[in-house]
Order: C-alpha cells, then sequence, then structure tokens
C-alpha cells in the first residue's frame, strides 16, 4: 500500500512515515502542496494524507488538483482547523476523510486502512484465498492453524497481490508498493519478501496463494 | 414592541405606573373640579333667586308701606300674585302679628312668619300653600312714624322646584361632563404614555435581546428622549467594550487551540510511533524532538499571552528618554550571540546616538523579534550574505535581509496570525506567523509604524514614527 502524507510539520510528518512504514506501508513525505506535485505525478498512491496551512501551495489547492485530474487516490485531511466550516469545505472539495489534530496514530492508521479498503470497493475488511484468511483491519493473516507471523512487508505484499487477484506484478511494481520513494533497497529485495512469505504459509500448513510466472511477475490467481 | 419581564419581582411596568398616577390624579382632579363647579353653580343660582325675592318682598313692602287705602290692589302690579298664580305668594302682617295683606294667589292661606325678625332679609324654605316645596324671604319694613300699622313685616315666597329642577340638570351635566372628561384624559394619557415611552421599550428591548454570540445592536438613536440619550451612548460604549472584550478571549481560545493543536499532534505522534522505531539513538532523538516541541508550544503561549494583553491595553507603554541606538546594539548583540550566523556578515549604519521617548521593554521586544527573525531566515545556502540595519535620517529603522523565497505579495501578508511561508529552506523549523503578529501590535500599541517591503529579493522591514525627545 503506497501513501503520501503532506505536512508542512517535519516532526510529525517523520514521525507518520516511521509508524506507517512499520506497518508495511510504502511512505512518501513531502513539505507542501508544491513539494507533493511530483510525487503525484509519478506514483499511484492509495492515500495521500493532507495538512491543510501549509507554505506556497496549501492543502486545498492540492486537493482541487488531485480531483481536477480524476485521480483516484483517497484523500485524508490532517489539520489544526477544527471548525464545521472547514470539514465541510474540504469533504465537499472531495476529500475522502478529515481528522483533526492532534490525533491517535492508531485511529489514523485505522482511518487510512479503511479508505485503503474503500479504494479497492471491498466492504469487509476480510480477504479469503482458500484456507487463508487476511484480516486487514487487523493485518494478520488466519491459516488453518491460527494466525501466521508474518512481517509488515511480507503481509503488505500478500495483501496487495491478494486485493489484485488475477493480475500480474513484477518486482518492480510490487516494490513501488512497498517501499517509498527515498527507500534505498532494492527491488530484488522482493524475492527475498517472496521467499520468505511463502515458507511462512508453507510452515502453518497453508497453500501458497501466490503463482510466480517467469518473466512476467506474481499473481494471485482469481 | 413591549417587553415582558418575566420571573423577577419588580415594581411592575412604568407605563402601568405612570398610567395608575395619572388615572388617580386626574379623577382626584375632575371629581374637585366638578364638585367646585357644582358649589358655585348651586350658590350662584340660590343667590341670584334669593336676590330675586329679596327685590320683591322689598317692592311689596315699599308698595304696602306707601299706598294709601282703597288704592289698586298689588296684583295689579304683580300679576305673578293674582289668584290665578300658584308659584309667587306674600303675605304682610303688622306689628302685632294682624295680617294686613295677603297674595290672591295664597287663598286665605298663611305663609309662616319666622319668630324673629331683624332688619336684614331673612331666607328660608317652606312648604307653599299649593303644597309645593318653595322659598321665602322674611323682611321687616319701618312705616314712618304715625303709621298706625307700626312697622311691617313681609313674607314673599316663590315655588324652588324649577330652580331646583336646574340644580339637579346642571348636577348630571357636570357628572356626566366629569366622566367625558375622566375617560378623555385617560386616553389620551394613555396614548401619550405608549407613544412617549415607545423609545424605553426600543431600548429596553435592544438590551434584552443583546446575545453574546454576535454584536449588539446599538441602543443610540435620533429619536431617543434626552434624557435617555447619555445612558444609551454610555451603554453602547460599555457593550462594545464587553464585546471587544469577549471577542478577544474567544480569539485568544481559538488561537491558542490553533496553533497547538499541531505541536501536541507532533508530541502524541511522536509518542505513539516511537513503540515501531528501533535504536536508543532513535528514541533519544524522538525524545528531543518532543521536548522541542514542547519548548515550542511554551512560546506560543507566551506569544499568544503577550499579543492578548497588548490587544486588551493591558500593557501600555511607559515612556521614558532612551538611546535607540545603543538599544538596538545590544538586541543584536544579543542574538548574534544566541543564533550562529556563519557566513551571515552583519552590517549597520548608526549615528552616535539617537535619544527618543519610548518604552524600553516593548521596543527591546520589537526589536528582538525583528531582528531574530532576520538572522533565522537569512540564507544558509550561499556564501557571504549580508544582513544590512540601520537608523536613518527621517529617524526611522531600518532592517534589510535577502528573503529569496518571499514575493510581494507574502512580504504584504507579514504580521497577520498564522501565516504560514516557507522558512529558510532546510530548516526544521515551523512558523506560525505569531513572532510578527506580536510585532505588529507591539508596534501599534507604541504608535509606530511598522512596514515590510520585499524587492528583488530583499525584503526590508521599517519602523517608523518614533518620538524624538522634546527640545
Amino acid at each position: 500500500m503506497r501513501l503520501l502524507i503532506v505536512e508542512d510539520s517535519q516532526k510529525l510528518r517523520e514521525a507518520l512515515l516511521s509508524g506507517f512504514s512499520a506497518f508495511g506501508w510504502a511512505v512518501d513525505s513531502a513539505v507542501d502542496g508544491a513539494a507533493a506535485r511530483p510525487f503525484l505525478a509519478q506514483w499511484d498512491y492509495d492515500v495521500v494524507v493532507l495538512d491543510l496551512m501549509m507554505p506556497r501551495v496549501d492543502g486545498l489547492q492540492l486537493l482541487r488538483e488531485i480531483r481536477q485530474q480524476g485521480k483516484p487516490v483517497r484523500v485524508l485531511v490532517l489539520s489544526a482547523r477544527d471548525q464545521i466550516a472547514d470539514r465541510v469545505q474540504a469533504l465537499d472539495m472531495g476529500a475522502d476523510d478529515y481528522l483533526v489534530k492532534p490525533f491517535s496514530f492508531d485511529e489514523l492508521r485505522a482511518r487510512v486502512a479503511a479508505l485503503t479498503r474503500r479504494r479497492h470497493d471491498e466492504h469487509e475488511p476480510e480477504i479469503v484465498l482458500g484456507d487463508l484468511r487476511i484480516l486487514t483491519a487487523a493485518r494478520s493473516v488466519h491459516g488453518q492453524s491460527g494466525v501466521v507471523a508474518l512481517t509488515p512487508k511480507e503481509y503488505a505484499i500478500l495483501e496487495f497481490l491478494a486485493r489484485h487477484r488475477g493480475r500480474v506484478f513484477n518486482r518492480t511494481a510490487l516494490f513501488e508498493h512497498l517501499y517509498g520513494s527515498a527507500s534505498s533497497a532494492s527491488d530484488k529485495v522482493i524475492e527475498v519478501l517472496m521467499s520468505t512469505l511463502r515458507s511462512k504459509l508453507t510452515d502453518a500448513g497453508c497453500a501458497d496463494p501466490i503463482t510466480t510466472r517467469r518473466g512476467f511477475g506474481y499473481v494471485v490467481e482469481a | 414592541m413591549s417587553l415582558r419581564l418575566r420571573g423577577t419581582r419588580s415594581g411592575g411596568s412604568l407605563r402601568h405606573r405612570l398610567a395608575r398616577n395619572i388615572a388617580l390624579m386626574s379623577t382626584i382632579s375632575v371629581v374637585l373640579l366638578a364638585l367646585l363647579l357644582d358649589k358655585s353653580f348651586d350658590h350662584q343660582l340660590q343667590q341670584r333667586f334669593d336676590a330675586g325675592l329679596s327685590a320683591r318682598a322689598s317692592a311689596v313692602a315699599a308698595y304696602l308701606g306707601a299706598t294709601v287705602r282703597n288704592a289698586e290692589p298689588l296684583e295689579t302690579w304683580m300679576p305673578e300674585f293674582r289668584e290665578a298664580g300658584h308659584t309667587d305668594f306674600y303675605q304682610v302682617w303688622d306689628t302685632a302679628g294682624r295680617t294686613l295683606a295677603r297674595s290672591a294667589s295664597s287663598h286665605q292661606a298663611d305663609l309662616p312668619l319666622p319668630k324673629v325678625l331683624g332688619v336684614q332679609p331673612h331666607w328660608f324654605d317652606l312648604h307653599l300653600p299649593d303644597g309645593h316645596h318653595g322659598r321665602a324671604v322674611a323682611l321687616a319694613f319701618d312705616l314712618p312714624d304715625g303709621d298706625s300699622r307700626g312697622n311691617l313685616r313681609v313674607v314673599v315666597a316663590e315655588e324652588r322646584e324649577q330652580l331646583d329642577a336646574l340644580m339637579v340638570q346642571l348636577h348630571v351635566l357636570l357628572l356626566v361632563g366629569a366622566v367625558i372628561t375622566l375617560a378623555l384624559v385617560l386616553m389620551l394619557s394613555h396614548w401619550s404614555l405608549r407613544r412617549g415611552l415607545a423609545p424605553l421599550d426600543v431600548f429596553a428591548t435592544t438590551l434584552a435581546t443583546t446575545r453574546p454570540e454576535q454584536p449588539a445592536a446599538p441602543l443610540y438613536r435620533d429619536d431617543l428622549p434626552l434624557e435617555l440619550m447619555p445612558l444609551a451612548r454610555k451603554f453602547d460604549h460599555l457593550l462594545a467594550r464587553v464585546f471587544t472584550l469577549l471577542d478577544r478571549e474567544r480569539r485568544f481560545a481559538r488561537d491558542l487551540a490553533h496553533e497547538l493543536r499541531t505541536p501536541v499532534a507532533e508530541t502524541r505522534a511522536l509518542a505513539e510511533t516511537s513503540a515501531y522505531v528501533e535504536g536508543e539513538d532513535e528514541l533519544r532523538r524522538r525524545l528531543r524532538a518532543i521536548a522541542d516541541t514542547s519548548a515550542e508550544m511554551e512560546r506560543t503561549m507566551e506569544t499568544l499571552l503577550a499579543l492578548a494583553r497588548i490587544e486588551a491595553g493591558l500593557d501600555r507603554p511607559a515612556t521614558e528618554p532612551l538611546d535607540l541606538v545603543q538599544l538596538v546594539r545590544e538586541v543584536l548583540a544579543r542574538n548574534l550571540q544566541r543564533q550562529a550566523v556563519g557566513d551571515l556578515h552583519v552590517l549597520g549604519t548608526f549615528p552616535t546616538e539617537c535619544w527618543i521617548l519610548g518604552d524600553v521593554g516593548m521596543l527591546e521586544r520589537l526589536l528582538d523579534i525583528l531582528i531574530g527573525n532576520a538572522l533565522e531566515h537569512a540564507p544558509r545556502s550561499e556564501p557571504d550574505q549580508q544582513m544590512y540595519l540601520a537608523l536613518q535620517d527621517d529617524g526611522s529603522f531600518c532592517l534589510r535581509n535577502a528573503a529569496p523565497h518571499l514575493d510581494e505579495n507574502v512580504a504584504a501578508q507579514l504580521g497577520r496570525r498564522f501565516l504560514r511561508i516557507e522558512s529558510n529552506p532546510g530548516s526544521a523549523s515551523r512558523h506560525s506567523g505569531l513572532g510578527l503578529s506580536l510585532a505588529a501590535a507591539l508596534a501599534e500599541a507604541h504608535g509606530l509604524n511598522l512596514r515590510f517591503d520585499w524587492k528583488q529579493g530583499q525584503l526590508e522591514v521599517r519602523i517608523s514614527g518614533f518620538t524624538p525627545l522634546p527640545d
């Protein structure tokens, strides 16, 4: 899952970046609307967490641009403005959710996850792949013998492929969805992650739902 | 428009109290006037009636006293006493009490003769020979010496029922007149009171409907009674002050909440996400960041409190002679010690001294904010940058430095609260514009003109309007 945080407070930006990264999200961050434009032009984000009051290009201006361009990205506005009029304005302009500062990180994470589900038209926070159940709200995977202990990145790769069943993703595409643009890791890490993920699923007695198509990439069959 | 005040014990409506008093006073006045008129009319009528009786009694006495025997009877000259008459009567006695004459209308019936009769006429009410109610006058008439009759005693009576009917008619007319007058007075006073007290109603309703959520409608109006005008002016002034205070309080609370939300969010997010980071160094870094944020919140609160105090007029300038050059030098030196300026060159053009009248504390804080801001936001990426300070010939203080990240539009908004501008690129600090807001408030409280101009990448801050020492 790919997330863009647009926030002029460096401390808050970094805290959110580290928090979401810890849950396996691919996170990018921008200091204001102007800095966010190139990110939005280059990457396909699931959710944008957007502050409103920022220098140069503010949040509402960026939100207007996103909607004018018809991007399907979900936008969660994170703002110090707590008046009803502010919320109404942001939601009327195309924001999908609005959270007033200060906030609980867990609530923000849950709202971002809910927005992601909505983007993929999932009404239930559960994806079933044979005997495997992926609980997207709890970010956990259950096999016949119980919970399969996955790292955030392993979970993220499984959830991403499960959400896009029938679509083949090559290593680069998966990497882009799992790692932020500032990451120094190589896309070869995907092969490592895939290997450890499959081992854990097998060890848990689950059938491996991921198929490798040589020369094309990985797919969870529809 | 009327106003009802409920749930309070009061002396009642002013209009009702006035109406009640006016009604009472009017009633008393009209009743007294009616009684007075009634008495006066009765007295006048009675007097005229009695005077007429008295004149006729004198005429009767004179005629009978002077008349020689076998002359024409009195009824020839005074036909009301004839036999057919039934309203006028007379009777004359001699000293011995013998009846000498009586009117033909008496039909031999006697009129009463008072026992004591003096020189002055004596009036009395009686029942006439025909049984009607009447009034009579009795008088003694001296005859010339030698007249065998001695003195004449004359009683002339007249029916008074017409007079009584006239008096009753007058009573009724007076009563009806009094009632109509009273009704008119009450109606007119009620109308006058409504009309006269209408501005008071508007005044009270405006006051009563004043809500703290919205500014009060002005109480002062050109059509107010003169007596209420000073009150309305005073109330307007007081209400304006109250609303200003309320606004200021609301603004302070709103500003404080608004400005603290982000640092509180930073602190909470840093604390909550610390559970997911690894390494003591990162945890230490986060703790430092939380401490920095707390300090920032403290500064924000202090700044907002200072702004609120200045705007409320609690911090008024206490002026005294001071050397502005010395003050600028001290503030600059303190800021240079506080901030690492690197390659920034600070240039100054000052006279030896410049004495003005000013508040040292407020000016020091104002200069501290401006110089501190200029040093903090000076571009660090380019070498040999300059900051220029000067006290110019026109007595204004000028501060200029490079600000390539600003533009004319942003410069025009400097001093506005919560203005988010891009600070020194690469700086981790976040600015809400409160510092310059405070500077603007300080300058205004001190009667100074603070101006920001941006030209060709340079931001110039100018303070003018210093008060020179009197000659």
